[in-house]
């Protein structure tokens, strides 16, 4: 299977670990600073606590695959480098580690990336951990196997210099049919495979591709940018909507930085305009070559799983097999179940493993008359089946979370969906980890202050969905945490009398007023000064309420950075630049050297604190007037600026040899950078460093 | 310090931009095109080109069983250099071990006639497989080549395959080929830097020694004008000399 094969292949890569774990070692003898590792830190996916000295690591699992294999080592890491009892599942299919000691951070690193996985890019602003409907390959609904296309684009992003400082960071799902399961509505980038008529009553497939959406702060419904494409398109629009994220969103506003923001900006249709012109630009440079195709599918039939797991086993269209979905509390698992799972897969040689955006865990491609033997084996690791009312997620909250307000990891477990089994989502603050806008009753913690104390609140969201035909939630009253519990227990009872026929939570929630859930829990809101005492704690807390001051959480990534992102914008024209060399288009390779001399030459103002100018002559010449030491760097900036701009672009080899000076003028810039800075951290950034798998043909090879 | 940014030859830019809208051309006119590569010299240069422009034009070879190690090996270089994979034919196996058990695996030097049958097997048929509803066929030929090759045409109507046949190179010089090569570090057989000018199979090549004509080395045993496999007949060509002088050195 394609699919497994690049699991195997894995993306971990021994090396950058080696440089982190020198980095940590220069921070911790005070060679650079703790803003300068924390962003390196965070790169390679490694966050802060609430508590000081341990660190949670999160790795990364394209579309939620992984072998026994790494399910046992992330076992073994567990065991052996956290003092934590419990692994994690998140929504967005990683597998947190939290309290590693900041000092076996690399040796973790190092145990994961021998099992081929890797913490990469899992924090910070860059792409994260790129989410999938649970069934791709196995699914009787879907298309195509969105993994051949999920893969290749991961690999295709991973270390590649245009996601190495963005804006903010960026969540990208894929679904392998029009019902989108993977929620690509709340996403900044969503794909969903999709079939259409074409003139001739044939049927063609392609892509449709939303943009824009997100939850947390002012929640967003991604708009349609694409309504088809053709899948040999499909990385080009993908780095255009990328692309569109760089250069547009807000750097300095961390809190108006995610993509959505730019719909507010421009509107939906210059939002899509511009889209169209990066995607032109891209498509001259990458796009010469087709995506190695996918397998399509023209007798998709059935139904749709829905968002996260199946919650019971699930006929394959493979037939025979079946999918084994086994329910995590919220998320979690010990070091022996982890272990234990792996033990059993490999005894039935069962490969194919998937985490699911509701934190469970499935079993792909099981043969049917196995389940009864794998149930009994996994009730020996104390797991089972999904059961109406436990499809709860929760993040975790203040248990580890800088940013946490309420302990919704405690809470979590508490609460049920009830006798329809509703998606009940529990974050413990407003940024949404927990998805709580797709809930049925979805809740985030908040802290609101009532006659002169801050009460623990969780505000209410109901009736969301992210699939297609889905919204997010209606925002409904915010209830004292103590209260929420029995909230929760009033709306499913309600609910349950209520709805007509076999109406759903998301319709039977959308036909109320709006002011019908403030007056349906009118009691449970409101606080009366003698009831303060009673609302004062939140759960598993004997302690009132009090929301720590941590700074902000790491979750925004480091501070922005203008040098280094300037270096990186410089890297990314160069990939672009040596793409078009390749196509012997030299005019439009020559105008890419350009860009990312400007961009160069822009950090070094910054960094020499000398005025920017277009003109690159001009401010070759105030560098030296400001800094003499450059003269030399300056009279070769003069040279190579008069040469990337001429009309006439030079043929092989004469194009060759001036990039080559370009690229050693932009290794000086970042010597003198790095000397006005020692703080600075731009290796990755720099010429001679591959770190994309080059233009998008190469990263195709497989 | 200055940079030169004259332009390079310009010969070697022209030739360049006239072989790239030639493969543009064909691409759109007789789709779907496809590319006979021997990994030769020539064949590369064809492969560098296609894959710069991005056309959508097929690339294979075939491996008729009997090639060096060192021709194989191009296959790796194109992955590396360019992410692409050439597409492989084989022979049929019952066919190939019909004929070595009926005359050995080197009966291709007993006679003309038992090496163009070894021809047909290994290389023909999986040529005819790979033609096979193909709209157009390109392949690496040049006129300076050999004697059989001197009235090639830039295109033809096949007609034993009834497809259009295109020879970009025709007029291209050995010289050119090398130039445009090093010019844009495309890949080749590492046998090129052993003497080996055209590479054939094993057996039936050689190194040519300075002065020799450039297929000097394929087939040596036999006669200039038999020196062709059988992929590419041409009404005008003489029909293969069975008289000539023929060393055994089986």
């Amino acid at each position: 299977m394609e699919g497994s094969v690049s699991l195997k292949q894995g993306l971990a890569e021994l090396g950058e670990i080696d440089q982190y774990a020198r980095d940590l070692d220069s921070f911790r003898k005070l060679e650079i600073d703790a803003e300068r590792f924390t962003a390196i830190r965070l790169q390679m996916g490694c966050y802060g606590q609430r508590q000081e000295g341990v660190n949670m690591l999160r790795i990364k699992i394209p579309g939620g695959r992984l072998t026994p294999a790494q399910l046992r080592a992330t076992g073994d890491v567990l065991e052996r480098h956290s003092r934590n009892e419990t692994a994690h599942v998140t929504t967005r299919q990683d597998i947190q580690i939290h309290y590693v000691p900041l000092e076996k951070t690399p040796d973790a690193m190092r145990d994961l990336a021998r099992a081929g996985l890797t913490t990469r890019e899992a924090c910070g602003n860059t792409i994260r951990n790129v989410s999938a409907c649970s069934l791709a390959g196995v699914c009787p609904k879907e298309h195509t196997d969105v993994n051949h296309h999920l893969q290749t684009a991961v690999r295709h992003f991973l270390r590649n210099p245009l996601n190495q400082q963005l804006p903010r960071k960026f969540k990208i799902s894929f679904s392998g049919c029009e019902s989108d399961c993977a929620q690509g509505m709340i996403h900044d980038l969503g794909i969903v495979a999709v079939r259409r008529k074409d003139e001739n009553g044939g049927e063609r497939f392609g892509f449709k591709i939303l943009a824009a959406g997100g939850l947390g702060h002012k929640p967003h419904e991604a708009i349609v940018v694409e309504p088809f494409i053709e899948e040999r398109d499909l990385l080009i629009a993908m780095e255009a909507v990328v692309t569109l994220h760089n250069k547009y969103s807000d750097r300095i506003k961390r809190a108006k930085a995610r993509i959505k923001f730019l719909v507010d900006r421009f509107g939906a249709e210059g939002f899509i305009e511009r889209y169209r012109d990066e995607f032109a630009r891209i498509k001259e440079a990458l796009g010469q070559r087709e995506l190695p195709a996918g397998e399509w599918r023209s007798d998709a039939s059935g139904e749709a799983p829905g968002p996260g797991a199946p919650r019971q086993v699930h006929a394959q269209r493979q037939q025979g097999l079946s999918v084994l979905p086994l329910a995590l509390p919220v998320g979690n698992l010990t070091a022996a179940q982890l272990r234990g799972i792996a033990d059993i897969a490999d005894e039935h040689a069962l490969t194919d493993l998937q985490t699911t955006q509701d934190q469970n865990l499935i079993f792909l491609n099981v043969p049917n008359e196995l389940i009864p033997t794998l149930l009994a084996q996994f009730q020996e690791l104390g797991l089972a089946l999904p059961k109406t009312g436990d499809n709860v997620v929760a993040c975790p909250g203040t248990s580890t979370c800088r940013l946490g307000i309420t302990a919704s990891t405690t809470l979590g477990p508490r609460v049920d969906g009830g006798e329809h089994d509703l998606r009940i989502r529990v974050s413990g603050c407003h940024n949404g980890c927990a998805q709580p806008e797709s809930g049925d009753i979805g809740i985030f913690g908040e802290g609101r202050r009532l006659h002169g104390k801050l009460i623990p609140h969780y505000q209410i969201y109901l009736g969301g969905d992210g699939m297609a035909g889905g919204a997010i939630g209606r925002k409904g009253p915010s209830v004292p945490s103590a209260r929420i519990e029995q909230a929760i227990e009033r709306l499913k009872q309600i609910y349950a009398r209520e709805r007509i026929d076999e109406e759903s939570f998301f319709s039977w929630s959308r036909r109320q007023e709006a002011d019908y859930f403030k007056e349906l829990l009118a009691d449970l809101i409101a606080v009366k000064p003698e009831e303060v005492p009673s609302v004062l704690r939140d759960h598993g807390n004997a302690a009132d309420f009090r929301v720590l001051q941590l700074g902000g959480g790491e979750c925004a990534g480091a501070s922005q950075q203008k040098i280094g992102t300037l270096f990186f914008e410089a890297a990314h024209e160069r990939n672009y630049r040596d793409a078009f060399k390749f196509q012997r288009k030299y005019p439009e390779a020559l105008s890419c050297a350009e860009a990312g001399l400007q961009a160069v030459a822009r950090a070094v103002a910054d960094a020499a604190a000398t005025p920017e100018s277009e003109d690159l002559a001009a401010f070759a010449e105030a560098l030296v007037v400001a800094l003499p030491e450059t003269r030399a760097l300056a009279a070769e900036l003069k040279v190579l600026a008069a040469a990337v701009s001429l009309e006439d672009a030079p043929g092989e080899p004469d194009i060759s040899a001036l990039f080559a000076r370009v690229d050693a003028w932009i290794v000086s810039a970042a010597e003198l950078c790095q000397r006005r800075d020692p703080t600075l951290v731009l290796r990755d950034a720099l010429p001679g460093i591959v770190l994309a798998p080059r233009p998008v043909a190469v990263a195709l090879a497989v | 310090m200055s940079v030169n940014v004259a332009p390079g030859s310009t010969g070697l830019q022209q030739r360049t931009a006239v072989l790239e809208s030639a493969l543009r051309a064909l691409a759109t006119e007789h789709p779907p095109a496809t590319f006979s590569s021997s990994l030769g010299a020539e064949d590369m240069v064809l492969t560098d080109a296609i894959v710069r422009t991005g056309l959508a034009i097929e690339i294979f070879t075939l491996d008729t069983g009997r090639l060096n190690p060192e021709t194989l090996s191009v296959l790796g270089l194109v992955r590396k250099r360019y992410g692409h994979e050439i597409r492989v034919y084989r022979p049929d196996q019952a066919e190939v071990d019909r004929y070595v058990r009926d005359h050995g695996l080197d009966a291709i030097y007993q006679s003309v006639e038992l090496r163009t049958r070894c021809c047909h097997i290994r290389k023909v048929e999986p040529l005819n497989r790979a033609l096979a509803g193909k709209g157009a066929w390109i392949t690496g030929m040049r006129r300076a080549q050999s004697v059989t090759r001197k009235a090639l045409p830039l295109e033809e109507l096949d007609p034993a395959y009834g497809l259009w046949k295109f020879n970009p190179l025709a007029e291209w010089s050995e010289r050119e080929v090398w130039d445009y090569i090093r010019a844009f570090q495309v890949p080749y057989n590492p046998l090129h830097d052993q003497g080996y000018r055209s590479i054939g199979c094993a057996p039936c090549t050689r190194p040519t020694a300075a002065g020799e004509d450039l297929r000097a080395g394929r087939w040596w045993w036999e006669s200039p004008e038999s020196k062709e496999c059988g992929l590419h007949q041409r009404p005008t060509d003489t029909p293969p000399a069975t008289t000539a002088e023929q060393r055994n050195l089986a």
